[in-house]
């Protein structure tokens, strides 16, 4: 399994306790975390701190209007466990 | 579409909210100031419980008389910026007291709160510079950040144990950053666990920056605010605020242990290309400051009336934040509607508050957020709790 998609795989793990548990939503790569999984501002930041501690990341705010999808978000993560590393 | 139209969903958001509450309280309008505490209302006694007029000086009658005599000598305004146009005597002056008021070497006065904070960020850090900022922290040090070239991270909300994660990963990197917090926040009334935060920077060489905006005035002997009551104010690197709070006018200063502050006013964009404050503004700050140094008697009122408004709509089982403060929010999770309805309940109750809506609260829930004067009587707290009394009981 690629770093990408063990990414992929822990982010959408993570994800999921902030979607409704009765819509039908179905995440995917190209899910959009706002229009599509109704994520507000808030529930996004709330989301990213989240993330960044199960990653060991800090992820600047200007890296953010970059992120629309869970791929986008997944890459932005790939490059900052891999800059961690190096 | 039209660059105009991307704002078509606010205008319909205005509309719903206006017609839930009766008023925009979003465009909420005084006909007429009556004193710090009260104003007229739709023809109504109102009191205003969400003005941030914390000692109540807006009608201090020395603030008054010197900012008139200040139009008298000197006019309206000073039609410019301090670097182009030049520095009014007055200005300087003020800059000096805030030094020996905060006993340090150097000290600038800005024309607004909001301009403190954009002047110090944005130039301050840059680009292999890290801010580090509260969570929670005022939209004015978002906007300083984003204005700047540094790198910005958040650590969560009053949590010295997630800054000191942050600071572990960035490592060396720790020494080049500039953590920021506020010392009370403006929406919960909450304090920053400031002496945790320093040990923290301290063992990262990072600097500290403190907004006392909330609590100048409310905290400390001498009302320098969260870093004096804690007793860390010879670590915090730099300390901005406003003075539209407690100091009753309007502008912001920063003061420092660091006299290289003053070379960066002629790097600070904010400040350059500004209009300086107008001689009756800083003539009131500084009699303002002067009430508010001794002000320890005003201090305590100003707490007895905080205490006496927590316990009483703590008493009525509300939900507020999470210790006794001047800042009292009363929080809903039961949503937009209910939240509406009350703050209008409230307001045709004789009662001003601030209706807060996410995203400008810290969570998902709506606040009705008072703010305690030391002006309030004993009379106009116990109005306030009966208030949201009748309001609570119209609603269940």
């Amino acid at each position: 399994m690629s770093h990408y998609s063990e990414i992929l795989d822990q982010l959408n793990d993570l994800l999921m306790p902030y979607i409704k548990s009765d819509s039908n939503i179905t995440l995917t790569e190209e899910s959009d975390l706002m229009n599509d999984l109704g994520l507000n501002s808030v529930k996004v930041m709330d989301l990213l701190l989240n993330i960044e501690d199960h990653f060991d990341v800090s992820i600047p705010l200007s890296e953010l209007p970059d992120v629309r999808t869970v791929k986008d978000f997944a890459v932005l993560l790939e490059k900052m466990t891999q800059q961690n590393q190096s | 579409m039209s660059l105009l139209s991307k704002f078509d969903c606010i205008g319909l958001e205005r509309e719903e909210v206006s017609s839930i509450a009766g008023h925009n309280p979003f465009n909420f309008v005084i006909d007429e100031i009556l004193s710090a505490t009260e104003a007229l209302v739709n023809g109504k006694p109102t009191i205003l419980a969400g003005t941030n007029n914390y000692l109540g000086l807006t009608f201090d009658a020395d603030c008054v008389q010197a900012a008139r005599a200040a139009v008298d000598n000197e006019g309206t305004g000073t039609t410019g910026s301090r670097m182009a146009n030049g520095t009014y005597a007055d200005h300087l002056a003020l800059e000096k007291e805030f030094a020996e008021y905060f006993n340090c070497p150097a000290a600038i006065v800005f024309s607004t709160g909001y301009m403190a904070n954009l002047s110090i960020l944005s130039t301050l850090c840059s680009k292999d510079d890290i801010i580090v900022i509260d969570a929670d922290c005022h939209a004015s040090i978002y906007d300083a950040c984003r204005m700047g070239d540094a790198e910005v991270i958040r650590f969560r909300h009053n949590n010295a144990a997630d800054l000191e994660k942050r600071l572990n990963r960035l490592g060396s990197r720790a020494a080049s950053a500039l953590v920021v917090t506020e010392g009370i926040y403006s929406m919960l009334g909450d304090q920053a666990p400031l002496a945790d935060i320093v040990e923290v920077k301290n063992r990262h060489n990072a600097m500290l920056m403190v907004d006392e905006a909330h609590s100048l005035g409310v905290l400390g002997r001498h009302g320098r605010g969260l870093a004096e009551q804690e007793d860390v104010e010879d670590q915090v690197d730099f300390v901005v605020g406003t003075f539209s709070k407690s100091l009753g006018s309007i502008g912001g200063f920063c003061v420092s242990r660091w006299p290289e502050i003053e070379n960066m006013r002629y790097a600070m964009r904010p400040y350059i290309f500004t209009a300086s404050s107008s001689p009756a503004l800083i003539a009131s700050t500084r009699k303002a400051l002067v009430k508010m140094r001794d002000g320890q008697r005003l201090r305590e009122q100003l707490w007895d009336n905080a205490s006496m408004l927590y316990q009483g709509l703590k008493n009525l089982d509300l939900t507020i934040g999470p210790a006794t403060s001047p800042v009292v929010a009363v929080i809903l999770d039961t949503g937009k509607q209910d939240a509406l309805t009350m703050w209008a309940g409230l307001l045709d109750s004789g009662i001003y508050v601030n209706l807060v809506l996410p995203p400008a609260t810290p969570g998902t829930e709506c606040l009705l957020r008072c703010s305690v004067s030391a002006a309030h009587t004993p009379d106009q707290i116990a109005a306030i709790i009966d208030g949201f009394s009748e309001n609570v009981k119209r609603m269940s």
